[in-house]
């Protein structure tokens, strides 16, 4: 029951992110994959953002 | 889906000592009996025996409360405390049971589907309804209400996750804060070395530095440390590409600066070397005068004795005292006073003459040791004739060679001519301008170190700013991402939970209107704000209110009741889903109640299997009355004793 409601938000921000032109394809991965799992810390989240960013 | 609950067993469980057990029959039932005699202590047992907790006995206002302590009957060892359940779903009945010892486990005989719903279901608060829980649904504030809503529907990890970007956002931003102050200390320091030329602006923007005016500052080093300029500033190389450092630009001789001291003795002897002349020949003359007088030098051993001698010369002694010869006194004083005066004359000059070539020695040794040092740099300096230097270091030596004699001693055999010399012919004052003229072609080395170091520093300067603004560029990108992505997460929160408090509100508002069909305009919604959950009500076309502001306290509880079951209905799977309601309608009037009997019994019951609690006789008769409970599911409570426990009337239900 739980995992419905929060499946449907990931799902639908996806959605959401995945059509905003301010938000790059590398980004809306790296955070649906972050925001499912939630296993790194805040840092590595956003090293990871920067990171891509040069690559 | 269907399940229902058929009965439950308790056993040495909160107020029941002994074995008790409460039959349903699959159907809905009610407890009634006074205030303490526990009919509470039923439903609490079916909570605990669906999640291993009693929701009453935490949260606020229950500290000193232990489960320990509190859930195993007082008078029994807690290893008896156990609650056993009967259900049935399609395929029959199964039996489950936990244990206080082993509370994290529930045992079932077999475990379908529909009952690890109800499992979950009762886990998230979807089970049992208190009066407190409807004070926090209806009467509490929106920050509360969304703790208990999303604690109800489980939302799970929505408001982690929105945290979460949220502080992602808040660290992106601290680190082009972090990134901005040092691209501006590196270009404080760039303006330091550069006097201010480089720096355009100042603040939270990247573009602040002139490329162009920091490339003319590193070619002006550049050209002092006698480089070819660079067109464009280096990204892969460094400032000092193709410049010497000060040490290798420094290893000419006449850079150093023991030597440029020697050239400037050697000048400083040379502008004086006239008193060195006087000096010379003083010497020259002292030494002649005495040679030409060599026995009076001679004679000078006399001196002595004829100072001893002429104690013995006075009025009173007319002989010799050694020969007995006679003599004229006054005449022998007279002649020996005569040759001490000589003597002592001679004495003097001697003493001059020492005096002198000891300053001659000293004078033309001075500049001895300079011109050493400098002939052993001549192979070095190959553009510079030498030779006046070496034959002034000739004459030099050859007069200090004289000026170490004995001269006094070897007075008769000194060779004067050596003397006799014209030092201003022999000065190597252009030799000496020609070597000053060069080393002062060089620059000096600090100047060189330091205009190094200023290039190494305006590189480090300028590597740091790339760096820190390439920072900037890419955490304010992220900063900005982030933004959209957190308002982008909170919209689509704000649209699911939306379409699911909307379906509530459609479903609160029909079983409210069920009992009060005559209440116009209540159209109630639940929203999500940022900070809670809002509620609120229409009231007979006087605009919207919080649920307490206008509506009656029966009204409120109604409401509660109302919006739980809405979100059983929800979010409950089940065809039939139990519910417990704890002496929940007690503020409902009598013909209220009535009503709402009534529509548990034509409305409801299908979609919920109901366990009630009450103190009220009557509304015990109407819940049987109108078939919402059959009469055999009335559960009385005559009484509770410590020893015994709730005492049910008739005893039939523990059959």
């Amino acid at each position: 029951m739980s995992d419905d409601i929060e499946t449907r938000v990931l799902n639908r921000f996806s959605s959401r992110i995945e059509q905003s032109p301010n938000v790059t394809a590398d980004t809306h991965q790296i955070l649906v994959d972050d925001l499912q799992s939630m296993d790194a810390d805040r840092t590595e989240l956003l090293n990871r953002l920067v990171e891509q960013q040069d690559s | 889906m269907n399940l229902v609950l058929d009965s439950i067993t308790v056993e040495g469980f909160r107020g029941v000592p002994t074995e008790q057990t409460y039959n349903f029959r699959g159907k809905n039932a009610v407890f009634q009996g006074p205030n303490g005699s526990g009919k509470s202590t039923a439903l609490q047992a079916i909570e605990f025996l669906l999640t291993g907790e009693i929701q009453a006995l935490r949260g606020s206002g229950t500290g000193g409360i232990t489960a320990p302590k509190h859930i195993p009957n007082l008078q029994v060892d807690p290893k008896d405390t156990v609650v056993r359940g009967t259900f049935k779903d399609a395929k029959g009945t199964f039996q489950v049971y936990r244990r206080f010892t082993n509370r994290s486990k529930i045992v079932a005989e077999r475990r379908p589907p529909v009952f690890s719903e109800l499992v979950t279901l009762a886990n998230s608060g979807l089970l049992h309804l208190t009066r407190e829980e409807i004070l926090e649904l209806i009467l509490t504030t929106p920050g509360n209400r969304k703790e208990q809503i999303y604690q109800l529907i489980n939302t799970g990890q929505l408001d982690d996750r929105r945290l979460r970007l949220k502080g992602v956002q808040r660290k992106a931003s601290q680190a082009v804060d972090h990134a901005s102050k040092s691209a501006q200390d590196s270009l404080d320091r760039l303006d330091g070395i550069a006097k201010g030329s480089v720096s355009l602006a100042e603040g939270r923007n990247e573009q602040t530095l002139d490329t162009d005016a920091l490339l003319t500052e590193v070619n002006d080093r550049r050209k002092r440390l006698n480089a070819p300029p660079l067109t464009t500033l280096p990204t892969n190389q460094s400032f000092t590409v193709d410049v010497d450092s000060p040490v290798e630009q420094a290893s000419h001789p006449l850079q150093r600066t023991d030597i440029c001291q020697d050239i400037d003795t050697l000048q400083s002897w040379v502008a004086t070397i006239s008193d060195h002349q006087m000096t010379l020949d003083h010497t020259r003359r002292a030494a002649s005068a005495l040679q030409a007088d060599t026995e009076a030098l001679a004679s000078l051993s006399e001196l002595s004795l004829i100072q001893q001698g002429r104690q013995f010369v006075d009025a009173e002694t007319t002989s010799c005292p050694l020969c007995d010869s006679n003599w004229n006194s006054e005449e022998l004083s007279r002649q020996l006073q005569n040759k001490t005066e000589r003597l002592e004359r001679i004495e003097q000059r001697r003493d001059e003459l020492i005096t002198q070539t000891n300053k001659l020695h000293s004078t033309a040794s001075t500049p001895i040791q300079p011109i050493q040092r400098l002939l052993k740099i001549a192979d070095t300096v190959d553009d510079i004739d030498w030779t006046p230097i070496r034959q002034f270091a000739g004459v030099l030596q050859a007069i200090v060679g004289q000026a170490e004699k004995d001269i006094i001693g070897e007075i008769e055999t000194f060779k004067i001519e050596r003397l006799n010399v014209d030092l201003e012919s022999f000065a190597p004052t252009d030799v000496l301008n020609q070597l000053e003229a060069k080393a002062n072609q060089f620059p000096d080395q600090a100047e060189l170190q330091q205009t190094w170091d200023e290039l190494t520093t305006l590189e480090e300067g300028y590597s740091t700013w790339r760096a820190a603004t390439k920072e900037i560029r890419n955490y304010e990108t992220v900063e900005r991402e982030i933004t959209v992505s957190k308002e982008e997460y909170i919209a689509a929160r704000d649209e699911i939970l939306g379409d699911i408090f909307e379906a509530v509100s459609k479903q609160f508002e029909e079983l409210y209107s069920l009992v009060n069909p005559d209440e116009t305009s209540f159209d109630p919604k639940l929203g999500q704000t940022n900070t809670g959950v809002k509620f609120d009500v229409g009231f007979y076309d006087e605009g919207r209110h919080p649920p307490r502001a206008l509506h009656s306290e029966g009204h409120q509880d109604l409401m509660g009741v109302a919006l739980f079951l809405s979100l059983v209905s929800q979010f409950s799977p089940l065809d039939r889903t139990p519910v417990l309601l704890d002496d929940v309608l007690m503020s409902v009037d009598a013909t209220h109640r009535k009503r709402i009997a009534e529509i548990l019994a034509s409305e409801l019951s299908h979609q919920f299997q109901f366990i009630i609690t009450t103190h009220d006789e009557i509304w015990a008769k109407q819940l049987c009355d109108a078939n919402a409970v059959p009469a055999e599911n009335k559960i009385m409570i005559s009484e509770w004793t410590p020893s015994g426990g709730p005492e049910l009337e008739g005893n039939e239900q523990s059959l």
